[in-house]
């Protein structure tokens, strides 16, 4: 797979595709790999330098870019997820979703390590890669179907059986806001609007299949290290519940923490009576038939096929949906019916509609509806009561084909709310535009890594978990953070350390391709990045350190920042939290009448401004942190919109 | 050698082991296992190459290792380790 200069662990080219004339071509992806690690590395590097500042998300000069990281394709542990990068129509900047996928070692696997797609396809298309050879195939005859039945269209097409996809479905081909990509059948690039991007392009959906293999530069040292950071995951006390019900396993501690939504986030745990009908590891327990996995996953998978026997939804087989789910729509929505997440998860995967594109829209709409804000004559006649499971269902097909009042929800709580007026704009939770499924109240480490996220509003980027870990070793805690409280929740100090050693971690993920569920992320038993460092210097030969890496994913998260102030008008006040969860305090359980101080905050905010070297006032970096990053050239091009302190 | 795994998640970390196992590289198509697909979702079908052909290698057992490779990497790895063994033993009978 090498030619030329030796690039290990890495496929060596990188794709390139004109949809607009058909051109497809490859360049060595080694002028990338050694500054920008992989994937969303490299497509944060080629978006800064390729996008002007004019480009706007659906024309054909954006760049979509899906990247496997230098990992996959090995057996390297958690090394399942793959990136796509864009600009994204949610927030109108930096645009970044990962997933699990059989897709990306695949494409490794055929030579490459990065797709850069750019321009739009007359009639809809498809990309076939197979063994260093691509061709755009006509996609007329699977424009408007599902993901799941374009990924058996194109697997009898192409004569096999056992191809992998990435793919829209309805909801990207009628560019819903928040429309997502989705692998196979499901897992999904779900944020940020990457699916609206695709299908903007006319775009349908990928498939790759290689036949090659992918070498590492010291294969003792590499083994060794797979093995010794496996056996260290293999010990974590999150495993075994991890493996029997992935992130649903959560749903105790997030109820005595306070972190649900309930009721567009009027509330924020579940009350007792519903929580009691919708408990999800019973229905879990109830309906499991197999187990879902991904390649190197040290869980053995935390996903399981459900196959459901009796309720509305009798019938349905799928693979069961992770907490996300479970809080954005379920909970969010107040829907009794404990089977709901799972055909709710499985429409949105078929539909490729993001589940908090969904959830907060419709979240938005009937607390809308609840106050009076608005009424039938705006809803098409519809009650947009709380707990409707099938008007739920109704509103996520309305949103995704863009009827009636699902032309208007596809825009996101934060446009719809805007279309309406009327003050509604209170009741939409978002950041930077993207509609929130994290509540913010009550763990401000989570609070502040999900607010300052420079992709919008989200949780995978520097949000820190930890803090609220039932049964947490505190004395590694403090170890991995840097700081003593690790614990201690509600706490203002020490947030900024942890989201920034967040911000690393993730970064290195998702560049290296490990998901981060297999890091000290979720428990600090699992992978640290001394353990990525190692892997990654024994596979790419690059001999590279934890300080390396913490170099290398600050310098990502700044050319994210400088490609926000060149796209966008964030600053400051787009840091902060939600107006209500600012203003209300929690209204019920443990945490009830714990409010959010905003001076304290303001504080908080103003250290994590301060460890990055940024501005307080209006969060632009500072000069002089971008030339010790070896950004010069950025921080002349912020100077020149004035966008540099 | 083909025989179904119900606890199979389907992650394939064993083929990209067996590769490794065989030609000091990862990928799937030299692999002597092949994880297949099942139509109703309930695990995979497990298949063990027995003799070689112009992609694949045969299953060796990994005789030189304690513990075959793709077993190390399995979460539900008894019956894997099971039919391992048997392909082993009836190699051993052959011979």
């Amino acid at each position: 797979m090498v030619k030329g200069e030796d690039l290990y662990a890495c496929a060596g080219k990188i794709l390139r595709v004109n949809l607009s004339n058909g051109q497809i071509s490859t360049e060595p992806s080694w002028q990338y790999a050694k500054e920008w690690l992989g994937a969303s590395g490299i497509a944060i590097k080629v978006l800064y330098d390729e996008l002007k500042s004019w480009v706007t998300p659906y024309e054909p000069a954006n760049r979509l870019i899906f990247g496997a990281g230098p990992l996959i394709g090995t057996t390297a542990p958690g090394a399942t997820k793959i990136n796509v990068s864009t600009l994204g129509p949610m927030t109108g900047g930096w645009a970044s979703s990962c997933s699990d996928s059989h897709f990306g070692p695949q494409l490794k696997y055929a030579g490459f390590d990065s797709i850069i797609i750019e321009g739009k396809s007359h009639t809809p298309s498809y990309l076939w890669i197979h063994n260093e050879h691509a061709e755009l195939r006509d996609a007329s005859h699977l424009w408007g179907k599902t993901t799941w039945e374009t990924l058996d269209a194109i697997r009898q097409e192409l004569g096999d059986p056992s191809l992998h996809t990435v793919s829209i479905g309805p909801a990207g081909e009628n560019l819903a806001r928040g429309a997502c990509i989705i692998q196979d059948r499901g897992r999904a690039f779900g944020r940020c609007g990457v699916g609206a991007v695709m299908g903007s392009k006319n775009l349908k959906g990928i498939v790759a299949k290689g036949t090659g293999s992918i070498r590492v530069a010291d294969p003792k040292r590499f083994m060794d290290a797979v093995a010794k950071s496996r056996e260290m995951c293999q010990k974590a006390k999150s495993l075994e519940k991890m493996h029997k019900y992935g992130t649903l396993s959560l749903f105790q501690r997030k109820q005595e923490v306070c972190g649900i939504s309930y009721k567009n986030f009027q509330e924020t745990r579940i009350p007792d009576d519903v929580a009691e009908l919708i408990e999800p590891t019973r229905t879990i327990d109830k309906y499991r038939v197999g187990q879902v996995s991904f390649p190197g996953c040290t869980y053995g998978g935390c996903g399981r096929v459900l196959h459901v026997t009796d309720g509305p939804y009798a019938g349905l087989r799928t693979e069961c949906n992770q907490w996300e789910v479970f809080g954005t729509l379920q909970g969010r929505l107040a829907i009794r019916e404990p089977t709901f997440m799972l055909k709710a998860n499985a429409l949105c995967n078929q539909l490729g509609l993001d589940v908090d594109a969904a959830g907060g829209a419709i979240g938005w709409a009937m607390e809308c509806y609840q106050r009076g804000v608005i009424d039938e004559k705006d809803t098409d006649g519809l009650k947009l009561e709380w707990g409707d499971a099938a008007l739920a269902l109704d509103l996520i097909m309305k949103i995704s084909y863009r009827q009636g009042i699902g032309n208007i929800l596809a825009e996101g709580c934060a446009r719809a709310s805007d279309i309406i007026g009327r003050d509604s704009g209170y009741y939409a939770l978002h950041v930077k535009g993207q509609d929130l499924y994290e509540p913010c109240r009550g763990a401000n480490g989570w609070a502040l890594g999900t607010t300052t996220s420079t992709r919008g509003g989200g949780h995978t980027t520097g949000a820190v978990t930890i803090e609220t870990s039932p049964g947490l070793d505190i004395e590694r805690a403090a170890k991995v953070y840097g700081v003593d409280n690790v614990d201690k929740a509600q706490a203002y100090d020490g947030k900024a350390q942890m989201v920034k050693y967040v911000e690393v971690l993730t970064r290195v993920c998702n560049s290296l391709g490990v998901c981060i569920f297999n890091t000290t992320w979720h428990d600090v038993d699992n992978l640290d990045l001394p353990e990525l460092a190692e892997l990654y210097s024994a596979a790419t030969g690059r001999e590279t350190s934890v300080a390396d890496l913490e170099r290398l994913a600050i310098r990502q998260l700044n050319l994210e920042k400088a490609f926000n102030l060149r796209h966008t008008g964030f600053d400051r006040k787009d840091d902060m939290p939600t107006p209500r969860d600012l203003n209300e305090p929690i209204p019920a359980g443990d945490l009830a009448g714990w409010k959010l101080d905003e001076k304290s905050w303001n504080g908080m905010l103003d250290e994590y401004y301060d460890l990055h070297g940024w501005d307080r006032t209006t969060s632009f970096p500072k000069r002089e942190t971008l030339v010790e990053l070896g950004l010069e050239g950025v921080a002349g091009d912020l100077s020149k919109i004035g966008r540099l302190k | 050698m083909i025989f179904d795994m119900p606890g199979c998640g389907g992650c394939r970390s064993c083929e990209m082991a067996c590769s490794f196992h065989h030609v000091g590289e990862f990928g799937s198509s030299v692999s002597s296992i092949r994880i297949i697909d099942k139509e109703d979702g309930i695990g995979s079908r497990v298949l063990l190459i027995e003799e070689a052909n112009d992609q694949s290698r045969a299953c060796d057992g990994c005789q030189n290792l304690e513990l075959p490779l793709c077993v190390q990497y399995c979460k539900e790895r008894e019956p894997l380790e099971a039919m391992i063994e048997e392909l082993r033993n009836k190699a051993v009978e052959a011979t």
